[in-house]
């Protein structure tokens, strides 16, 4: 065992780093959020509250980023719960750990590269023109709500499933064949003890992919063509076009608070299942 | 109310002792030639045997020989590869193990830790299946929780639970919902030995009470021995053999029944006899008359109270062996001794202590051993 002092001491380098890359930008934004915008752009120094009186005048990129974070996760978390069961609960061996990394697959090549694959697949010359060759007609689906759904489930679907494959794995067999036993057949079984018993796994999963839906600017300015405008696109705007860098601040800080808030909720609520289910 | 099933009738005669479960009993169960492979490994074997209704069968056997698997297969959660399974008289192999008119204790009780103890036993009848009105349920449910002594404790997380309690609630859930046959699954293994001896006169009233047919594994013999009315013997995936506990201990069929219920002396023969007769360390027995025409004798043996022991060479009609005594144990009335005999290795004898009064053996004392040649067991196979 280590010395208590020896292991803090090991510990110090990687708190180092915490400070420095996560402490820090976030107090220089809480700062530059308090100023004022230069005359020229960017920064000046001042003490005011102003600048999130302002942040309502970003409501609709707020109202969209929640529509979709809160639309985007139920779908990702409804399309994993079939494939996730399945891995955890019909494949044995092998066959389950291999499925399971063609699940995470994906993730090998870089996430810009998927999302420009979708930019071109749903452009005017991907499905849509195969709809209107087929005589379907005249369909749109770049910059619209529906293509920046698409692209946020399929790139965080594999976390979906990652997730609750872990959620639903945790759950005995024996439970299911004793729910089996007592006169319920798989459907049943599956909403009187599956679905409660990964209820914390299930809350859990969706306020994480809440959350990092909510924090997403590439997905909605390649396939919403900002048409469909989230937070994150506002911050950008905000710093490189207007350079109106502390409201742009002040807007980062109420969207982190956001996300503060839904974790903690997320927490409130995986307890309370907890208690009834004891398995996480 | 009524807890034993409702079907009547069915043609199995309950045994006479059985009141209650006299108005049942069509939950028998058949096996005929089932076999069970997972991959190319073979865990049941060409399984057949008929159990009563209303009766108490225990299956017993060594780790992995078969015994969950062979439950299971009656419970609906395998189904045989070869073979067919009936139970009161109709085929199951295609039903599902929720259509099925059995239930089940598991070895890990498996309580829903999301119910309370009320909710875990009402489960069955909240099923859409078996759907009962509230107040039955109610009712039924309250019954049991007092027959189980599970009182005062319908709202706690079963998690709370002591393990008697747990398994208490693992039963109620089970028969709460009158099937024809319950299955239970090495129900003490996860109880601590006083609370075992307890728990095993229990289950036994239980069973007597509801004439339900108990189907019990265990891999303890004793167990087996104390509470059934048949015992099935499996190894390696196959029946060695079927019986009272009774028949078990006093014909056993092989020498690995023989050795697995109770303990046994068994006597490796060098060369299998094929004649009338066989010779046991110079001492020539005659094949008894219902071995004669299954094949050569293999091995002999007896029960540890078969063997006596003198300080003396015994007279006339008693053939004798030397062996030392290398153990004393004593165990309250009676008192075991383990010898190591030259020609026939370890032996066990075990006698009354009132008997041995007057003769105290040491450790280290040489004695002479004597067997009736009628104690003598002889196995073919
Ligand atoms: N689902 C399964 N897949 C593969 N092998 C299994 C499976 N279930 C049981 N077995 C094997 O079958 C044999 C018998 O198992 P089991 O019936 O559980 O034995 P017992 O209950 O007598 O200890 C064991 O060797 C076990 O490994
Ligand atoms: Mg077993």
């Amino acid at each position: 065992m280590l010395q208590p002092r020896m292991a803090r001491l090991l510990l110090l380098p990687g708190y180092a780093l915490l400070a420095l890359t996560l402490i820090g930008p976030l107090i220089t934004t809480l700062v530059i959020s308090l100023g004022r915008r230069a005359p020229s752009g960017g920064y000046e120094t001042a003490l005011s509250i102003e600048n999130f009186a302002s942040v309502l005048s970003r409501s609709t990129a707020f109202l969209n980023t929640v529509q979709l974070s809160a639309f985007g996760a139920a779908i990702c978390i409804l399309a994993a719960i079939p494939v996730a069961f399945f891995i955890a609960k019909h494949l044995k061996g092998s066959v389950r750990y291999t499925v399971l990394f063609l699940v995470v697959l994906p993730f090998f090549t870089s996430f810009v590269a998927r999302t420009y694959a979708w930019y071109f697949a749903l452009g005017g010359r991907g499905l849509p023109a195969v709809l209107e060759w087929i005589g379907l007609g005249r369909f749109r689906f770049l910059n619209t709500d529906f293509a920046v759904a698409i692209g946020i489930i399929y790139a965080y679907l594999p976390i979906a499933i990652l997730m609750l494959f872990v959620a639903f794995d945790r759950i005995g067999d024996d439970l299911l064949e004793a729910s089996n036993d007592l006169g319920r057949g798989k459907v049943e079984t599956f909403f009187s003890v599956v679905i409660p018993l990964a209820m914390p796994g299930l809350i859990s999963t969706y306020s994480l992919l809440f959350i990092l839906l909510s924090g997403e600017y590439l997905i909605p300015m390649l396939l919403g063509g900002g048409k469909v405008y989230f937070i994150g696109n506002a911050i950008v705007d905000l710093f490189l076009q207007s350079r109106n860098w502390p409201l742009g601040s002040a807007v980062a800080i109420s969207l982190m608070s956001m996300m503060i808030v839904v974790a903690f909720l997320s927490q409130i609520f995986q307890r309370m299942a907890n208690r009834d289910g004891r398995i996480g | 109310m009524r807890l034993a099933p409702e079907a009547e009738g069915g043609g199995a005669n309950a045994p006479d002792d059985r009141t209650k479960g006299q108005r049942m009993n069509d939950g028998g169960g058949t096996f005929r030639g089932v076999t069970k492979k997972f991959g190319s490994f073979t865990a049941v074997n060409d399984l057949s045997f008929e159990i009563e209704a209303g009766s108490f069968v225990s299956i017993v056997g060594p780790s992995g020989c078969g015994k969950t698997t062979t439950l299971r297969l009656i419970a609906g959660f395998e189904f045989p590869t070869v073979g067919s399974v009936f139970i009161g008289g109709s085929p199951v192999e295609r039903m599902e193990a929720y259509e099925r008119p059995i239930n089940m204790v598991f070895q890990s009780y498996a309580l829903f830790p999301h119910l309370d103890v009320f909710d875990n036993i009402a489960y069955g009848l909240r099923s859409r299946r078996n759907r009962r009105p509230a107040a039955e349920v109610k009712a039924r449910v309250n019954e049991i929780i007092g027959k189980m002594q599970l009182s005062g404790k319908e709202h706690n997380r079963v998690w709370e639970l002591s393990g008697g309690q747990q398994q208490r609630v693992a039963l109620a859930r089970a028969i709460v919902n009158n099937p024809k046959i319950l299955i239970l699954d090495e129900p003490m293994a996860a109880l601590d030995k006083k609370l075992r001896r307890d728990v095993q006169f229990e289950l036994q009233s239980l069973q007597r009470e509801l004439g339900i047919t108990f189907i019990m594994v265990t891999h303890d013999q004793h167990e087996a021995l104390s509470l059934s009315d048949r015992i099935i013997v499996m190894n390696r995936g196959r029946i060695e053999q079927i019986g009272s506990p009774d028949e078990l201990y006093n014909r056993p069929a092989s020498r690995f029944v023989a050795s697995f219920i109770g303990d046994f002396n068994l006597l490796e023969l060098e060369k299998p006899a094929a004649g009338g007769t066989v010779d046991v360390a110079g001492r020539v027995l005659a094949v008894p008359q219902e071995r004669a025409g299954e094949g050569a004798t293999i091995a002999v043996g007896f029960r540890p109270d078969a063997l006596k022991l003198s300080a003396a060479a015994p007279g006339a009609g008693g053939e004798a062996w030397r062996a030392t005594i290398t153990n004393v144990i004593y165990l309250g009335d009676k008192v075991e001794i383990k010898l190591d005999c030259p020609s026939s290795g370890t032996l066990l004898a075990r006698a009354d202590v009132a008997r041995l009064a007057e003769r105290r053996f040491r450790v280290g004392d040489t004695v002479h051993l004597t067997v009736e040649d009628s104690d003598f067991h002889h196995f073919t196979k």
